[in-house]
């Protein structure tokens, strides 16, 4: 029996040396935001006999996820209470920005919220006027999943100078991968998922910027220097914005958000690259200044 | 500093070559700028696709200058076009 329960406590300290990090990634995966979906003015006043209720759907949506993989519960309630007959045309906007639905839910949050706004998110929801001049369009749930698909074999490509490990994920491989997203099974995406991450050195970090409405991404090859930090990269790519005297000086006056969560510059590159990429295996970063 | 950015445009497969394969554009464009001139030149070609490095299709909405800066060699963003998907 001793013996036994040394090897459980063996197999148990070794998972842990292997995955010291691994509740991090696991719980970033399964946060999510609440948001109440409201029809737009638009859309309410075509609904033959006017309602003098506010019709809203409130949903929890992952953060990881995309508006797409809940196109049928959102359209569902809306059809159901016959403010439309079809979903088809449906997009999403905020204070009148319309959401791109290639974008995380919790990066279009992290952008346009601010942070003393309160929950649960209000977004209008548009079954009519697509605006084509603003967001790509979308046919069904495949346009998501090629997207996601290419989107992450740029990833690849920005970390490893090719996109060899995405391209020889087998076609299971890549339906395990975009299914446990859509499911939220932390589990077998991480299976999958891992494989796309695991070789190092990396030659490059695979990282966007949002400041005011822009996306900084470049090249940035002292990656692979272990006590490089966040602040190495923003002092790098953002020249144009900040110099480095401002951010030495002034870096109390920005935040610097990823998943929601307010990142200190002093974090390590790669452990970020590693632990808070999203599904797409992006690091998408957004710099916001304090409000005084 | 200039903001125009090279794109060498190469065919993949069948699909037809174009006279000149340079041009310039503006980087602070998004890649659908690249995607409709193409798609002006070669008109007859109802589907398009398009790869940076025979590798992935950005999205029509990434900026040019992050690509050129990113992905670009030699001074120049190459951009593959195909009349079917390719690389996987």
């Amino acid at each position: 029996m001793e013996g036994e329960n040394t090897t459980t406590t063996t197999n148990n300290e070794s998972d842990e040396i292997n995955y010291p990090f691994e509740n991090v990634r696991e719980k970033v995966f399964n946060g999510s935001i609440p948001i109440k979906f409201v029809v737009s003015e638009e859309d309410k006043s075509k609904i033959p006999n006017s309602i003098d209720y506010e019709l809203a759907f409130y949903y929890n949506i992952p953060r990881c996820s995309y508006f797409p993989i809940h196109k049928t519960e959102i359209e569902e309630y809306f059809i159901s209470r016959n403010v439309v007959e079809n979903g088809d045309n449906i997009w999403y906007s905020y204070k009148d920005i319309p959401l791109k639905w290639h974008y995380p839910v919790g990066l279009l949050y992290d952008i346009y919220v601010n942070s003393d706004d309160l929950l649960p998110w209000e977004i209008t929801v548009h079954f009519s006027n697509y605006p084509n001049n603003k967001l790509i369009n979308i046919k069904d749930l495949d346009t998501l999943k090629d997207s996601y698909l290419t989107t992450l074999k740029e990833s690849d490509y920005m970390r490893y100078g090719n996109a060899n490990r995405v391209m020889c994920l087998s076609l299971d491989d890549q339906s395990t991968l975009w299914n446990s997203l859509c499911n939220l099974n932390f589990k077998n995406f991480w299976n999958i998922n891992s494989k796309l991450l695991i070789d190092t050195p990396w030659s490059n970090i695979s990282a966007r910027l949002y400041i005011n409405d822009n996306v900084i991404q470049e090249r940035f090859a002292n990656i692979s220097e272990e006590n490089t930090t966040l602040k190495d990269l923003i002092v790098s790519w953002c020249q144009e914005v900040f110099t480095e005297e401002e951010i030495n000086n002034n870096i109390d006056n920005y935040k610097f958000i990823l998943h929601g969560i307010n990142i200190s510059i002093d974090t390590p590159l790669l452990w970020l690259g590693q632990y808070l990429s999203y599904p797409d295996n992006w690091l998408h970063i957004i710099i916001k200044q304090k409000s005084s | 500093m200039s903001d125009k950015v090279i794109v060498r445009f190469r065919a993949v497969g069948d699909a037809p070559l174009l006279k000149s394969p340079v041009f310039k554009v503006d980087g602070n464009k998004e890649f659908t700028t690249i995607i409709n001139g193409l798609k002006v030149k070669l008109k007859h070609c109802s589907n398009l696709h398009f790869y940076i490095n025979n590798s992935f299709s950005p999205s029509p909405d990434e900026i040019i200058n992050n690509l050129y800066k990113c992905f670009g060699s030699g001074g120049e963003l190459q951009v593959n076009y195909a009349t079917m998907p390719a690389y996987g």
